[in-house]
């Protein structure tokens, strides 16, 4: 995406403050840049399914037991595969924001997100995506 | 200048504009249920317009035909194809909802066209 630029200089204050900006879009850049080599994993309450994400969300993989397949009702799988699927991407959100809170030096607190909060396929930002990701 | 301020007061009509519609878009993109199917339909993911899983039916046939990890990769299969149609829904509204001739979808992809509001700081600065 093309940056802004403005012709007319500022003061060195103004000049100073816009390279910083600049620098501190060029470190979030390399943080969410390196997010989709990063997986997070987790596993259900009852022990029997593991869902694997990338560090943008998109999910890897899914691990069902041989135990579940042998005494589990149908029924039960879908909600173990939510819940381990909420989990992977909570984990996922939380070293997203571990990342721009590192690139950013500020507190984003991701250290509190709650693992109730009904998360999307994918929470990296539109432009930030391969074309592989966005086919 | 009155040329800055009818530019202004255009934007700020068509920000009004843009959050009656956004608002109404919002609750359909929500309100939209889409499925993906794996399996030759043994498993079935559900997710709304925003791309939330809410729900994963199997079939009682998959415990008995499937194997464990065979069953793992259908779950997953069905999850992927369920958040891909949730996409390509949210791009069907967003591709309605446009600000100055362009679509929310567009300006999401390519970003905001900057150039005239550029030119027009620049000018503002050498006032």
């Amino acid at each position: 995406m093309a940056q802004p630029h403005f012709t007319r200089s500022g003061s060195a204050e103004t000049d100073a403050r816009l390279r910083d900006a600049q620098a501190l879009i060029g470190r979030l850049q390399d943080a969410f840049a390196s997010l989709p080599e990063q997986q997070h994993s987790a596993v259900d309450s009852s022990g029997t399914i593991t869902v694997t994400v990338d560090g943008s969300g998109q999910l890897l993989d899914v691990a069902v037991s041989a135990h579940a397949v042998r005494n589990f009702r149908y029924a039960e799988i879908g909600p173990a595969v939510l819940e381990a699927l909420q989990g992977a991407r909570t984990l996922g959100m939380q070293g997203m924001q571990a990342a721009v809170e590192e690139a950013s030096g500020t507190d984003v607190g991701a250290s509190n997100l709650s693992s109730d909060a009904a998360l999307p396929h994918t929470f990296l930002p539109l432009d930030l995506r391969t074309t592989e990701d966005t086919a | 200048m009155n040329e800055l301020a009818e530019r202004i007061e255009k934007l700020l009509a068509e920000a009004r504009r843009l959050s009656e519609d956004s608002a109404g878009m919002a609750q359909r993109i929500q309100s939209e249920v889409v499925q993906g199917v794996a399996a030759e339909g043994r498993v079935v993911a559900y997710a709304n317009g925003f791309g939330v899983v809410h729900d994963v039916q199997l079939d009682p046939l998959a415990m008995r035909e499937l194997d464990n990890m065979t069953l793992g990769e259908a779950i997953r299969d069905a999850i992927i194809a369920a958040e891909r149609a949730s996409e390509a829904v949210r791009n069907e509204v967003l591709d309605e909802l446009r600000v100055e001739g362009r679509s929310v979808r567009e300006i999401f992809e390519q970003g905001p066209d900057l150039s005239g509001l550029e030119a027009q700081i620049n000018r503002l600065r050498s006032l």
